[in-house]
């Protein structure tokens, strides 16, 4: 049923990837300091429609509430998370870089700007983790196909640490308390939660640190230049 | 006509499986297509459901969306990673923007049928087999069909149409309850050797050599080369006592056990030609034909013949005065490529092995160019074709009239055509000034557009001062050089031999 729903979006889905893929190569072929190229993001494809069995339990947990907004009929054209992608950036600067090439490509192109529209969603890098919907520290554009009607893509923008650390949490704890939502605390404690978040807080200061000597090493070679 | 930058590793599959056994499976990979192509990309994909559920109900097809196709066969199940083909969405479109069906309907009716089939390679001169045997399923279904209603056939048709190819798939690849046998003939100047010949294609065919009874051995197969080589001998020397009797034996101890015997006689009118040119050659060549007549016509149970030779061999033989039933025969023929469907086919395929768009424009320009797709010339310049486009990356239209002008028909494909030159020379073996005669008569044909058949008659007894051999003569030519007859009229009916013959051999 979601294969033959999702026709459209794998389509949606062709194109940004295309796209991204020659952002992101045309990013990676910059050179850093010493004239030497690093390595700057990638695109993370993995996971980029959602499971039926994630979505059934969507669906169920919707259908729970007073006024849903989506239902079996027409999930497919209304949840606007069934696609997703991830742009994975080495530095937190790094995140910037994409961002602004993100940007300036699509408001100088009119093709893409026909095709589907482009919104920066709120930005959870530096939001309070009581005021994040997930744990890890991320900037999330939603893009709207105007080409197929009601087909929507999530793209996730982090840092590798914040990926790396999505990736145990996601496992470890995420679905656990995404399955069992009314008894959450009984499988994770207070401590167990806050540690997890710590964990993630930390991440994010190595990264700040990361970033700062990264500043520092560059304003030195430039001056040295 | 250009090399696809296929660089992207995202894209679009189509992953077609077999219904009844999905590990059965080949895909469609779309490198990475730009926003201006998802509506064309939508069209690709819908086309395809819909070919597959219209025309090949035995097939399922999934799509997706790829974002690395390195990693795709970890994504989907059961993948055949090997059998994996990329296409530019472009291929699938004319340059107006409208879908070619026949092309999407090639790919899928190529590469359906064949679990390890693959996409055609261009094969000059060398016998097609495998993924490069190419759409001859008519004719394929026309001999099983046949031989299974009891008839013995014959395959005709002019040089270079793929014969022997042909009769190696169908050897290859026998019908369920089958077991066929190749024979090559070519070399072969006697009833001896004739007979010699399918002795061995049986011993070294395990499949056959199984049904060899009445005193050979079933595992003559499994003898090393020296000690078959040993027996071959022992046999020759049985055999030139007295090949009727030898024959007689030979094919009476041919039973299968289980299922039906095909024994495929390929180059059967060179046999014939070597033996006419021995001596007392009519009579041993009438006597041949006659006894295998007989064979035919008393053969055992489960045993069937297919000849394949040159389209005009029955009238051949019947011009050198030699009575024979060949005419008889349940006869299938080997058409050239038809430039609509399966000359189109081919080259989008085989290009789309090479990794080259051609458009359909394009392979019109091609078509038009060769006139009567013979597929050894086809092959000829499609091979000239892919080099130049790899050298440059891309070739226009005009660049390829240029190619077909200079490089097919010029000098460095010479040795392409030196068939052609040879098969001048083996007229001389007929008579002193055949060979002479036959140019005269070429030279004419190429720069007419047709000729009265009496008017060639006659340069034909003005250069050999022999009549009587022009009818003879006349219909190897027509095998030979694509000779077409109609209402007394000749004309020659191969546009890039008339070409070549007026660039090369007219002005000598």
């Amino acid at each position: 049923m979601l294969e033959n729903r999702t026709k459209d979006h794998e389509i949606f889905l062709t194109g940004i990837m295309g796209w991204l893929n020659v952002i992101i190569q045309e990013l990676n072929k910059r050179t850093d300091i010493h004239g030497r190229r690093r390595f700057i993001c990638k695109l993370d494809t993995t996971n980029r429609k959602k499971h039926w069995y994630s979505v059934a339990e969507k669906l169920w947990r919707e259908s729970k509430k007073e006024e849903p907004k989506y239902d079996l009929k027409n999930f497919h054209r209304v949840m606007t998370d069934l696609l997703r992608l991830r742009v994975v950036c080495n530095f937190l600067s790094d995140i910037d870089s994409f961002k602004s090439a993100l940007k300036q490509d699509y408001e100088g192109d009119t093709l893409k700007q026909e095709n589907f529209l482009m919104e920066e969603g709120s930005d959870a890098i530096y939001l309070h983790p009581e005021e994040r919907k997930s744990g890890h520290r991320s900037i999330k554009y939603l893009f709207t196909s105007k080409l197929f009607q009601g087909v929507f893509l999530e793209l996730q923008i982090m840092t590798l640490f914040q990926e790396g650390w999505d990736q145990k949490d996601h496992y470890l704890i995420y679905e656990h308390k995404r399955r069992l939502p009314g008894k959450a605390n009984e499988n994770f404690s207070e401590y167990e939660d806050s540690l997890v978040h710590d964990m993630s807080g930390s991440l994010f200061v190595l990264d700040k640190l990361f970033d700062t000597i990264k500043k520092k090493l560059e304003e030195y070679h430039h001056e040295d230049s | 006509m250009k090399i696809r930058k296929l660089k992207n590793k995202n894209g679009y599959i189509l992953v077609i499986r077999d219904r009844h056994d999905p590990a059965d499976n080949f895909s469609i990979f779309l490198s990475g297509p730009s926003f201006d192509q998802l509506n064309a990309l939508k069209a690709v994909r819908e086309s395809f459901a819909s070919l597959i559920k219209e025309e090949f109900q035995g097939c399922l097809m999934e799509d997706f969306s790829v974002g690395d196709l390195r990693e795709v066969e970890y994504e989907l199940a059961n993948l055949n990673a090997d059998r994996i083909f990329s296409f530019a969405l472009e291929d699938f479109f004319t340059d107006g923007g409208e879908f070619v069906n026949l092309r999407a309907r090639a790919v899928l009716s190529f590469l359906i049928c064949s679990k390890e089939k693959l996409l055609p390679s261009i094969r000059t001169g060398g016998v097609a087999s495998g993924s490069d045997f190419f759409n001859r399923k008519q004719e394929i279904e026309q001999v099983w069909e046949k031989v299974e209603k009891g008839f013995n056939c014959i395959l005709r048709a002019p040089r270079r149409f793929g014969k022997t190819s042909l009769a190696i798939y169908l050897a290859s690849h026998p019908k369920s309850g089958w077991r066929a046998c190749y024979v090559d003939l070519e070399g072969e100047q006697s009833p001896e050797g004739f007979i010699l010949s399918i002795l061995k294609s049986m011993a070294d065919n395990p499949d056959c050599s199984e049904c060899l009874t009445n005193g050979y051995d079933r595992n003559i197969h499994t003898l090393t080369p020296v000690d078959k080589q040993k027996l071959y001998e022992q046999e020759r020397e049985n055999i030139q006592e007295d090949w009727r009797a030898y024959g007689n034996k030979l094919f009476k101890s041919m039973k299968p056990e289980k299922g039906k015997l095909l024994i495929l006689l390929d180059e059967f009118s060179f046999l014939a030609e070597n033996i006419l040119k021995t001596d007392s050659g009519k009579e041993r060549l009438a006597d041949l034909l006659e006894w295998f007549e007989d064979i035919r016509k008393n053969q055992p149970e489960g045993l069937f013949f297919l000849i394949s030779g040159s389209e005009h061999l029955p009238s051949f033989l019947e011009s050198k005065g030699i009575e024979n039933d060949l005419s008889k025969l349940s006869t299938i023929r080997l058409e050239p490529f038809d430039q609509d469907s399966s000359a189109h086919e081919f080259i989008f395929l085989a290009m789309a092995k090479q990794n080259i768009s051609v458009s359909p424009k394009e392979v019109s320009c091609i078509l038009e160019l060769m006139g009567k797709i013979i597929p050894y010339f086809l092959q000829l310049f499609l091979d000239i074709l892919v080099k130049k486009c790899r050298a440059g990356q891309e070739i226009t239209e005009t660049q390829i009239e240029a190619a077909y002008r200079r490089e097919l028909l010029g000098v460095e494909s010479k040795r392409h055509f030196e068939s052609i030159t040879r098969q001048l020379d083996r007229y001389k073996d007929r008579g002193q000034d055949f060979s002479e005669a036959a140019k005269r008569i070429m030279t004419r044909l190429a720069v007419e557009e047709t000729v009265e058949k009496k008017t060639l008659a006659s340069e034909w007894a003005e250069v050999t001062r022999d009549q009587e051999s022009f009818q003879s003569m006349f219909e190897i030519m027509r095998d030979d050089f694509y000779l077409e007859e109609q209402g007394g009229h000749v004309r020659l009916d191969s546009k890039i031999l008339k070409d070549w013959w007026r660039a090369h051999m007219a002005a000598h």
